[in-house]
């Protein structure tokens, strides 16, 4: 009960810090802007208006989802030591882990807030409130892959610069698409060593191509249950893993 | 009782990781009793500020030891620890009244005690009419006194102020001072750093003092003043023996 007060606390804070930076409003309004140009540009078709209007709308939710998790991830924690407003915070009686779970917090509030908000004007610019289940199914994948996104630029972000860590965990979302692509390559290749690289970047890299949902097509033929439930415990296991490297680093990390 | 002991505190830092370490702190030792007001001065770079980061964990020492209540510091050490670090930045978005409100709920207070705790340090620090006002909008003297509010709110057994009254007007350092000397009426175990020696002589009792990373003073304010009128004239006779000490 203490320990969730403190880290609902943290991420309330945070929260709280990252609208008032205006960077989430900015997210937000691009997204809109985006969503508006699909719509006018779904209104100028006559056959597939609906799934223009989707495929764009599920493209642009899953961008800026990554915007917010990729930044607000690699500056949460590294922002608070340059402002040096972590040192009050950081000999209060709660164990470090806390800051890293309450940064990861403030960043899960955030990405929720947007899902609900974007999906809700998707679905009022479509009209179509049948497909809300679907949906949502496809909203929580790739609400979850932001999960996994931010957690790695939250252990970068303790690793590396800022700057740096942004960078990298651009190229880790483009990766977690890509392997199927790279192995592609590699076969035509036929080389048995680079074989072995892409089989070994499958393991530690999230298949986020096993469930890229943001199109049409899934809203009508959706994921099953299993599939979905599958989705949930991948995700959660890979933003544990990363949220767990981040509170190792962070325990040690000197605060300087 | 000892409430804080610093044994043999070593730390280097590394600039950038093609440089050679540089060793900051060279070994520092002393303790602080309970009730005592402790004045932790020494030279800018003498390593007052990365002792202190030490002793609260934000940096690791290379070796040596820091005991809190006789043991290594723990989570329960820190409830009883309340810190106003030096040029304090805090979440300028919050007002006073919520900043003291974040550091009570992380503190594991129960919140039916809060409104009370918080209107008597606000009191306590004079800033009872700014409670509702955005810190951002706080003069650098109001937030180095809710700097102190958010440290003392829990009503901590040992405080540590670091640079307390750095870069504040004669009228901020004048509340300061009356809001310490308040403290120091309730017995209050301090450790203050300062460099302003006039202060630390009306305030404290003990004195350490650091050169170039070691305690070349520790003990009683009145035995390091007793031949001299004022703390600086002591002080400034001191370093230079000391200098000269390491001269030859």
């Amino acid at each position: 009960m203490t320990m969730w007060r403190a880290i609902l606390t943290l991420s309330l804070l945070g929260t709280q810090e990252w609208i008032r930076l205006k960077f989430f409003n900015i997210v937000v309004f691009i997204s809109l802007i985006f969503l508006g140009f699909s719509y006018l540009l779904s209104t100028l078709t006559f056959a597939v208006q609906e799934r223009l209007l989707f495929d764009f709308g599920l493209a642009g939710l899953e961008l800026g989802l990554l915007f917010i998790s990729a930044m607000i991830g690699s500056y949460a924690v590294q922002r608070e030591i340059d402002r040096k407003t972590l040192f009050v915070l950081l000999v209060r009686p709660i164990p470090r882990w806390y800051l890293i779970v309450g940064s990861f917090g403030a960043i899960l509030i955030l990405s929720l807030i947007f899902t609900l908000g974007f999906g809700f004007s998707l679905l009022v610019a479509s009209g179509n409130w049948p497909l809300i289940n679907n949906f949502l199914i496809l909203a929580l994948s790739s609400f979850l892959k932001s999960l996994v996104i931010s957690s790695f630029a939250l252990a970068m972000g303790l690793l590396v610069r800022p700057i740096l860590s942004l960078g990298m965990t651009f190229c880790y979302w483009i990766l977690c698409y890509s392997v199927p692509d790279i192995e592609f390559f590699v076969k035509k290749l036929q080389s048995s060593s680079l074989d072995k690289v892409v089989e070994i970047m499958d393991i530690l890299i999230p298949q986020f191509y096993r469930f890229n949902w943001k199109a049409f097509y899934f809203l009508e033929h959706p994921p099953t249950t299993n599939e979905f439930l599958w989705v949930v415990f991948y995700c959660l296991g890979w933003s544990f893993f990363w949220l767990f490297t981040a509170a190792v680093v962070f325990r040690k990390k000197e605060i300087v | 009782m000892n409430i804080l002991e610093v044994k043999n505190l070593k730390k280097s830092f590394r600039p950038d990781f093609y440089k050679s370490a540089q060793l900051v702190l060279q070994d520092i030792s002393f303790s602080v009793q309970k009730g005592q007001f402790v004045g932790f001065i020494g030279p800018n770079g003498a390593g007052k500020t990365t002792t202190i980061k030490c002793a609260l964990e934000f940096v690791f020492p290379d070796s040596g030891q820091v005991l809190f209540f006789n043991q290594k510091l723990s989570l329960e050490h820190r409830q009883k620890i309340g810190f106003l670090p030096e040029r304090p930045f805090f979440q300028e978005f919050l007002t006073g009244f919520e900043f003291l409100k974040l550091h009570w709920r992380l503190s594991n207070r129960p919140m039916g005690l809060f409104a009370n705790a918080a209107n008597n340090v606000l009191q306590q620090v004079k800033l009872e009419h700014a409670k509702d006002k955005k810190l951002k909008d706080y003069s650098k003297g109001m937030l180095q006194r809710i700097g102190i509010a958010q440290a003392l709110i829990t009503q901590p057994d040992f405080l540590i102020f670091d640079e307390p009254m750095s870069g504040l007007d004669p009228d901020g350092r004048i509340l300061i001072k009356q809001i310490l000397r308040g403290l120091k009426e309730k017995s209050k175990t301090i450790l203050m750093s300062s460099h302003l020696l006039e202060d630390v002589e009306e305030l404290c009792t003990h004195l350490v003092i650091v050169h170039a990373g070691r305690v070349v003073y520790s003990g009683e304010l009145i035995e390091f003043t007793k031949n001299f009128k004022t703390l600086e004239e002591a002080y400034r006779q001191f370093k230079i023996n000391i200098n000269a000490e390491i001269n030859l």
